[in-house]
């Protein structure tokens, strides 16, 4: 086989970029001619000079290679109408219009896909059992993951706020990570702006907006750079950090965290971003609204679902986690 | 030529190069290039011929070049020259010089191996494009593609002989939460939330509602293994040594490291349990072999019996 080496993803995020080579031996050739799917896009060729290259909407033409043997090529794909896609690309080695050596690929191309249903005009909460009738379905009908916010939004009655018992935690957490973060800075000094950056991440959380999100994945690429440079930085942030969130969580609030831990996971790839959450109930009806925000794992925004007014009524007065409002999946 | 990072490289290495020449008594005959990732040098081999008695030689001094060190090898019996090195150390600042009059007699080609200290990401960033997948689909197992290529070929083909870089990282995020909130029952979520709620509660009534309640759900099954160990056994899965075991990866790519990954999007980074677990592998490249290619496989199902064994095995 003149072919020695080829590579093309079977599965991708949408959005994700798809990187591909062909490494050959004694293959004669005049053109390199790819047919692939309009889904994907052109993005950056490696060994082949400009002028040999004429790049079209769904095809690919390459006259020659500036070392034998190798041709690497990135292709961008972007989120689709559905949620997920099989797509094809052909690459077609050609000498005088003959192909003389032809290889097929195809990727599996999905995302997540949140949906809402039954949204209740009327909702009644029990606090003591914390029975809810009727709830909010959500799913995720897509094979994607789904990090999911659910917000109050301005007009609501309800607002979204830390349960009492979690404040005085979330204080101590955020000196604990500033002060590991120190630590870290002089044992690192090499990552002291990354560190700053971290921990801002860290104690002031952002919303799932896109120049927060752009600015945050920026922020990712960074660390996962200098994660994967040193191993040493990499497990001395990890465990540092580990330690200190246990630290700040005392005996009382370890069960609550494992809890936390589970409630944020539900079926279907839906991870939560923050079940501990809260609205409080005053013993007579108040109006929720909230959007559900989210975002996949390449950090890509999926469209805001905003639900109309919900009229929450509860006998009893006290506080209830949001999520619990809902029915995620098929729990 | 947009070499980046590389070109620094490139101009201590041309300073090598003046020095060894300008002591007129080495002819250069080759050179290679070998980045090491995990150590964060470049080794830079000049391939030398002595072009007049050794013995005639004066000192070669290395001042004001960053380097971690020099070894020298002479053919043919590739002998390490340790006696015509010496470190010099002014203070905070270091460095080497070699004594040719220190060198066997019976010395052919000699092989100087330079370790520059060298800035590792940026030399594979800007030479490197590097992927790998985000997120797998999959029932039984979980694979993860990893490929790396070399953006720019000709120029450094041109340019070296030979250069490899060895070792280049990748941290890739397995997904693990699915597997453990599937295996976690209802019922024992139940009882950590009774636990939560009794240890932050101050009303003695109230706590003694939650006790009882607490007792009935334990009495309820007997044998049922204690939260507090189940809670333990299945932190210990997450340790490097165990995880690794659910971890397979295939060539041109290999293990190198595990650890607990975080959710820098979560309010809490940290949780006790991570939902990903960061896998460190790495692969080589060469002007030879411009792309590597790999796969990360997760072996989910035996992932999900050991969560099961450690929330139910007493």
């Amino acid at each position: 086989m003149p072919v020695k080496s080829s590579f093309f993803p079977k599965q991708a995020l949408q959005g994700e970029d798809l990187p591909s080579h062909m490494m050959w031996s004694d293959l004669a050739f005049d053109c390199i001619k790819i047919n692939h799917s309009k889904t994907l896009a052109f993005k950056e060729v490696y060994n082949v000079s400009d002028k040999d290259i004429t790049v079209k909407e769904g095809l690919i033409l390459i006259n020659k290679v500036e070392v034998d043997g190798y041709l690497g090529i990135v292709y961008s794909s972007r989120i689709l109408p559905a949620k997920a896609s099989d797509e094809k690309i052909e690459y077609s080695f050609l000498l005088q219009s003959d192909v003389v050596e032809s290889l097929t690929f195809s990727v599996h191309l999905f995302r997540p896909d949140i949906v809402v249903h039954n949204v209740p005009h009327e909702m009644s909460v029990n606090l003591v059992s914390e029975k809810i009738s009727p709830k909010i379905s959500v799913k995720n009908l897509g094979e994607g993951t789904a990090v999911v916010d659910i917000e109050t939004t301005a007009e609501s009655e309800a607002q979204k706020h830390h349960p009492q018992f979690f404040e005085t935690f979330i204080q101590e957490l955020i000196e604990g990570i500033k002060s590991s973060v120190s630590r870290l800075k002089d044992d690192f000094k090499q990552y002291s702006a990354l560190l700053d950056k971290l921990e801002i991440y860290l104690t002031k959380p952002f919303r799932f907006e896109d120049e927060s999100l752009k600015m945050f994945e920026k922020f990712e690429d960074e660390l996962s750079s200098a994660l994967e440079e040193n191993e040493q930085f990499a497990k001395g942030l990890v465990e540092l950090l580990a330690g200190t969130i246990l630290r700040s969580a005392g005996f009382s609030n370890v069960y609550q965290f494992v809890l936390d831990y589970v409630n944020s996971i539900r079926k279907e790839k839906i991870l939560l971003r923050d079940p501990f959450n809260v609205i409080s109930l005053v013993g007579k009806p108040v109006i929720l609204r909230v959007k559900i925000v989210c975002i996949d794992l390449l950090k890509q925004k999926c469209e805001p679902i905003e639900l109309p007014p919900i009229s929450v009524s509860s006998e009893q007065s006290g506080e209830i986690a949001l999520f619990k409002l809902f029915q995620w999946g098929e729990d | 030529m947009e070499l980046g990072a590389i070109s620094k490289i490139f101009k201590t290495t041309e300073i090598i190069d003046r020095i060894l020449l300008d002591s007129r008594v080495f002819d250069i005959k080759s050179k290679d290039f070998q980045l090491k990732s995990v150590e964060g040098i470049m080794v830079y081999s000049v391939v030398v011929a002595p072009k007049v008695s050794l013995e005639s030689g004066r000192m070669i001094s290395f001042d004001g070049i960053d380097l971690r060190r020099i070894s020298i090898f002479s053919s043919p019996g590739f002998s390490e020259e340790t006696g015509s090195i010496s470190r010099i150390e002014k203070g905070l600042v270091k460095s080497f010089a070699i004594d040719p009059r220190k060198i066997s007699e019976n010395a052919g080609e000699l092989n100087l191996k330079f370790e520059l200290e060298c800035e590792v990401e940026r030399v594979v960033n800007d030479l490197v494009r590097k992927d790998h997948q985000i997120e797998s689909v999959g029932e039984e197992s979980n694979t993860y593609w990893l490929h790396a290529q070399f953006k720019e070929l000709s120029n450094l083909q041109r340019l070296l002989r030979r250069m490899d870089l060895l070792d280049i990282p990748f941290i890739v995020n397995v997904a693990v939460h699915q597997d453990v909130k599937t295996k976690f029952p209802a019922r024992r979520q139940h009882e950590l939330e009774l636990i939560a709620k009794w240890a932050r509660e101050l009303d003695r009534t109230r706590k003694n509602v939650l006790s009882f309640e607490h007792l009935q759900l334990k009495s309820a099954r007997p044998r049922e293994k204690d939260i507090t160990k189940l809670l333990c056994d299945l932190q210990d899965l997450f340790l490097p040594h165990r995880f690794r075991s659910f971890i397979d990866v295939i060539e041109d790519f290999y293990y190198s490291d595990c650890f607990r990954g975080a959710d820098f999007y979560d309010q809490i980074p940290f949780r006790t349990f991570p939902k990903w677990m960061s896998v460190l592998c790495r692969t080589d490249l060469s002007i030879e072999r411009p792309a590597s290619e790999g796969e990360l496989l997760y072996k989910k199902a035996s992932f999900l019996e050991a969560v099961e064994e450690a929330i139910t095995k007493k």
